[in-house]
């Protein structure tokens, strides 16, 4: 949303412009948080329903944080998630996104229930950095700098719906093991549903990541980048996170594994998803860090 | 209203006289087809269930007829004779009728309360009704009035929430752990009547490959033929158990039937593929260690009682939310019945209140002293007049409209009709209008308006 410099840099205009890209950010927030607060009573409360009304909230939510990223990415003609509330609100657009287009093929009850309350949190994790600008410039720009940041939020967004498919699917095991049918196990889908879910959704992400990936080498070798980037501990994480993604999918498609050991696996995947994106710029240095505003968090 | 139903139930009869009164769903129109022409023009709907028989009906004088409509409902009069039957059968009238039905229809009558089965047996009554051509103007709209209460009951209470019966509860744990029953396998190891059902429940809801393991072959093949699976020697179960998705076990063995290392070998052949196991034999069939294996899920029969129990108690919890709702339909229903009777009353209460208010301003006007007032003057007089007639009658008016609400349309009419003189015999009429007309039952006797 923001490029380069900070507030103080711009004309009135464009003061004013800010000022109005703030209040639409703070309404997409307010709509995620009304979302998930309505598909959390649509869960847990006594009465279901609710659940139509949460996804149609996060939808003008999500509409009006994808406006803002465009029209951030339009103005620097780049993209425009190098603050840490445009990379907190692009992580949750990838998220939403892929979740709405879930329930376009195969409509599964109740996992929005723990799906949006996770975006809102992901974007209020980023509200104290709404408005400020980007540290630095980035070194690197280009078409492949695009495919890179793009595919790798779609595969965040797309393992991140996995490995909370993979959640649901322990607490509903949970649930089984223990003979607890409570009002959550009675909404939740079934075991064998999450599981094809997960399935699929790890295929996707495992494909989306390794694009990822390559358009990232990619863009390196074109911009002359030098070894920095290839020992960079971001780089590193994300190949890790990448072999686990290759483990899940060998173990799905070649040794055709299900059941709890996989979901076990899927959710430490999110760990590793989560430490990539967010954990090894706090604790280790990094080229991406050029993303680095106000110790805040990175892009991918 | 002229409504009222005639029936027994689990509550009022044992199963031996319950079964004279009970009709398939073959026999049912026959049946209806029988009281109809024996009461030609009536209104009839016979609900026929393994815990009730009713005959919801109107334009019949019920209290008259009682004997000869329980021997009609008698399957077969030599069994039981209709004086020895007729103490177990209960009539109701009226609004009470209309409560009966709703509470019927909602599953609070019902012998495991929140059993949503009920409501499509009477739904299919009224659907066979209406092919016999035995509904009309009162009993169909007051079913109508009873599914849309039942309705609001199951959505808005608790009263349907959590299965309570040992089948439907396996069922409700397979489909918790598969998403199509259809293409999974059960496995049904010994051939007690509970597994029957379990097994039976299972199919209702798409199970289609059955596996039956039984130590009497032709038991187990008798078994298989009825629910068109395969029966399989008792010696292989350790064979086929990886092919089971769900194994419902009933066996009398005095020993473990199912091996914890059988099933750790089926699940390691399934690759994790989850297991159900329903116990429901005494003493148990499958080793309790099964239940600590990875990916398996396995239930008592015990486990089952406790939560069929757990889920009848929060059943019993909205019974009371739920009863207020009927209670609501019965005055919907009620309201819908005196609609007619009520705008012919209000009409009157208008009618009353001009003709008051004209009589008295012509009389005022034509004196001397007014007799000068320009129009305009004369207009705002006949305007207050007006205003003042309609604030007066305003309060009967509303509790005419509560009393039509509250089914007491009737009596607030009579005390109307004394207190403002209103013509006796269009206040009869009014009351005529509150139901169809009574057709004339065919032994000649005036149909009362009951």
């Amino acid at each position: 949303m923001l490029c380069g410099g900070g507030i103080g840099l711009r004309s009135h205009r464009e003061g004013r412009k800010l000022r109005i890209e703030l209040i639409v950010a703070v309404v997409g927030v307010a709509c995620y948080v009304a979302a998930a607060l309505l598909a959390l009573f649509s869960l847990l409360g006594s009465r279901p329903g609710g659940e139509r009304a949460s996804f149609g909230l996060m939808a003008v939510g999500g509409a009006a944080l994808a406006g803002l990223l465009v029209l951030g990415g339009a103005r620097c003609a780049s993209i425009s998630v190098f603050n840490r509330f445009d990379a907190m609100a692009c992580y949750a657009l990838a998220l939403s996104g892929a979740y709405l287009l879930l329930t376009l093929f195969r409509y599964t009850r109740g996992i929005g229930g723990i799906i949006i309350p996770y975006a809102a949190i992901i974007l209020l994790c980023g509200i104290s950095a709404l408005g400020k600008g980007a540290a630095a410039t980035v070194p690197v720009q280009g078409p492949w700098l695009m495919a890179h940041v793009l595919t790798a939020y779609a595969a965040y967004g797309v393992f991140t719906l996995a490995s909370i498919c993979a959640a649901i699917y322990l607490m509903q095991d949970s649930s089984l093991k223990r003979k607890r049918c409570g009002v959550v196990w009675e909404r939740l889908p079934s075991l064998e549903t999450l599981d094809q879910l997960m399935s699929r959704l790890v295929g996707l992400a495992f494909l989306l990541f390794s694009v990822a990936i390559i358009a990232g080498f990619i863009l390196v070798h074109a911009s002359g980048g030098g070894d920095e980037w290839f020992t960079d501990p971001k780089v590193g994480a994300s190949v890790a996170t990448w072999i686990l993604l290759a483990v899940l999918v060998h173990m799905r498609a070649s040794v055709d594994r299900h059941g709890r050991g996989v979901a076990l696996l899927t959710v430490t995947g999110l760990a590793c998803l989560l430490f990539t994106f967010v954990g090894v710029h706090l604790i280790a240095g990094s080229v991406h860090a050029y993303l680095r505003v106000f110790g805040g968090l990175p892009g991918p | 209203m002229t409504a009222a139903v005639v029936g027994l139930s689990f509550r009022t009869a044992p199963i031996e006289l319950r079964e004279q009164a009970a009709f398939r769903a073959d026999e049912a129109p026959v049946a209806l087809q029988r009281i109809g022409a024996a009461f030609p023009g009536a209104e009839l709907v016979l609900v026929s269930t393994c815990n009730r028989t009713e005959l919801y009906l109107s334009g019949i004088d019920v209290d008259a007829n009682k004997g000869r409509l329980v021997s009609l409902l008698l399957k077969t009069p030599a069994g039981v004779a209709p004086a020895d039957a007729e103490p177990h059968f209960y009539v109701k009238r009226d609004l009470e009728a209309v409560e009966h039905l709703i509470s019927v229809a909602a599953s609070l009558d019902a012998m495991v309360v929140g059993e949503t089965e009920i409501l499509g047996q009477v739904k299919q009554a009224l659907l066979l009704a209406e092919q016999t051509g035995t509904t009309g103007k009162v009993l169909h709209p007051l079913f109508q009035q009873a599914f849309k209460t039942a309705k609001r009951v199951h959505s808005e209470t608790d009263i349907c929430r959590g299965r309570v019966s040992v089948s439907s509860l396996a069922v409700e744990f397979a489909e918790k752990v598969f998403d199509n029953l259809g293409a999974k396998t059960v496995m049904l190891v010994g051939a007690g009547e509970t597994a029957e059902l379990a097994l039976k429940s299972l199919m209702d809801r798409g199970a289609r490959d059955v596996l039956v393991l039984n130590r009497s072959a032709e038991r187990g093949q008798a078994l298989a033929d009825r629910c068109g699976g395969r029966a399989i020697q008792f010696d292989l179960l350790d064979d086929y158990l990886p092919r089971a998705d769900i194994v419902i076990s009933s066996t009398s063995a005095p020993h473990f039937v199912i091996h914890a290392a059988a099933v750790q070998r089926a699940v390691a052949i399934r690759r994790g593929r989850p297991m159900l196991l329903v116990d429901i034999a005494v003493p148990r069939d499958i080793d309790p260690a099964v239940g600590q294996i990875k990916d398996v899920y396995l239930y008592y029969i015990d486990d089952l009682h406790r939560i069929a129990v757990s889920n009848l108690a929060k059943r019993q919890t909205a019974v009371e939310q739920a009863w207020k709702i009927v209670r609501e339909g019965v005055a919907e229903a009620a309201a819908m019945f005196e609609g007619p009777g009520l705008r012919l009353l209000l009409r009157k209460f208008d009618e009353h209140g001009r003709e008051v208010c004209e009589t008295a301003l012509q009389r005022a006007l034509a004196r001397e002293k007014l007799a000068a007032l320009p129009e305009p003057c004369r207009e705002e007089i006949r305007a207050l007049a007006q205003k003042i007639v309609g604030k007066m009658l305003a309060q009967p008016r509303e509790a005419v409209k509560r009393a039509a609400r509250n089914g007491e349309l009737e009596n607030y009419t009579r005390v109307v009709n004394d207190l403002f003189g209103f013509d006796t015999k269009a206040a009869g009429a009014v009351k005529m209008e509150t139901g169809p007309a009574a057709p004339e039952p065919a032994d000649g006797r005036k149909g009362s308006n009951t």
